[in-house]
């Protein structure tokens, strides 16, 4: 037994830890000196009302000394960057903090990055990034604590949305604002048609870039004379209750536009008369940016 | 409320949420579009003329039933064809600073409504 065991060695592999055991990557304050040519600059992109946000923290000026700053920063709401610059005594930045003092964003409705520039004019360089990632009211982000986030990454909005009702004659068609993606998830509406006789046949559909790539459909035609209820949701099976005016239909799983991109519903051999009118949808929006 | 002088579209630019709504007219509806083909108002990509002249010469050789789409029919829903002075609210990038954001096609307004 001695002699099948000799020359045979155990080794013994030790799990190194996996990445998601390490904890999120940090930035450590030495890295960050000031000599009073940098500066802090706030960016921000916002889809919410009334948000100003606060940014805070403490510099290492001396061995003896240590000195608090804080300045605030006014997003828009329409998405579009915003830029401030906080000036910072010269010294070590020990930590940094952001959050919304004003307004009650939801999350993914504000998102901000802090960044170390050299300039203040136009000409300038961006030098290090210290807090990137979504705020709200009660949910800050700091430096050093933070991951640096895309704006994808975060929890979206969940927005609803009352969309507008067409004019005579036209279709529904909701465009996806600058600088947000959209997650359809579903789309209510009220389609009544007017008595001139046939048959009408609703088609959801997104557009982008002037075409068509996909369609649903209830697969039931609608009669004249009649006001009826269309609901199309993800998973929704579809089906359909004449009797009631109630129809159903599904649309597409992770049904994802980017800006610019438009949800559109029509109908196939439309009436004079006919009209849409309750257009409400719900997205989970992510800023995009 | 706001109505667009373009679609006659009428919409809340505020919505209940506190969050800014930008409208944007919609492509020609299937009725539009046949109205305008009809006064010349609009005219199409030539791919697009195309699948429509090929449709209505499919409908004139071998008519639907009554209670199907016709070809032309099918082909005029499946179009995106943008109303002339399409107005589009959505902003086209960053204002200067102290600045709204310009919007990409204000075109002929709104009224309120």
């Amino acid at each position: 037994m001695a002699d099948e065991l000799a020359g045979v060695t155990e080794q013994i592999f030790e799990p190194s830890p996996a990445r998601i055991q390490a904890g999120p990557p940090t930035h450590y304050p030495w890295l960050f000196s000031f000599t009073g040519e940098d500066v802090l600059e706030v960016t921000s992109w916002n889809s919410a009302a009334g948000v100003r946000l606060r940014i805070s923290g403490r510099m290492h000026a001396s061995p003896d000394l240590v000195i608090p700053f804080s300045a605030t920063h006014t997003p828009a709401s329409d998405r579009s960057a915003v830029t401030s610059i906080v000036t910072l005594p010269p010294g070590e930045l020990l930590n940094a903090i952001v959050w919304a003092e004003s307004g009650a964003p939801q999350a993914g409705q504000t998102f901000v990055r802090v960044a170390v520039r050299r300039g203040m004019g136009a000409a300038f360089e961006r030098l290090g990034v210290l807090i990137q990632g979504p705020v709200t009211a009660s949910a800050a982000r700091a430096f050093p604590g933070s991951p640096v986030q895309s704006p994808l990454e975060g929890e979206p909005y969940l927005r609803v949305i009352s969309g507008t009702t067409p004019g005579a004659g036209g279709d529904i068609s909701e465009t996806v604002p600058t600088g947000a993606r959209w997650e359809v998830i579903s789309l209510f509406f009220v389609f009544a048609t007017s008595a001139v006789v046939g048959d009408r046949r609703i088609n959801v559909a997104p557009l982008s870039g002037g075409e068509n790539y996909a369609g649903t459909s209830n697969f039931s035609t609608v009669p004249a004379s009649t006001t009826n209820s269309f609901s199309f949701a993800q998973n929704l099976p579809s089906t359909s209750d004449p009797i009631n005016s109630v129809y159903q239909g599904a649309m597409m799983d992770r049904f994802l536009l980017l800006a610019g991109a438009t949800l559109r519903v029509n109908v196939s051999q439309r009436k004079a008369g006919d009209a849409f009118s309750g257009i409400s949808y719900v997205v989970r929006e992510w800023i995009d940016v | 409320m706001l109505k667009c002088n373009v679609c006659g579209g009428t919409y809340e630019p505020v919505l209940a949420d506190g969050s800014q709504y930008f409208h944007a007219c919609a492509p020609l509806s299937v009725v539009e579009l046949r109205d305008a083909l009809e006064k010349k108002t609009v005219s199409l990509r030539p791919a697009q003329q195309a699948q429509l002249d090929a449709a209505t010469a499919d409908d004139q050789k071998t008519p639907v039933a009554a209670d199907q789409l016709s070809r032309v029919d099918r082909v005029l829903a499946s179009l995106v064809v943008e109303r002339p002075n399409k107005r589009d609210e959505n902003i086209a990038g960053a204002g200067a600073p102290g600045q709204p954001a310009p919007v990409k096609r204000e075109t002929l307004g709104t009224t309120k409504v």
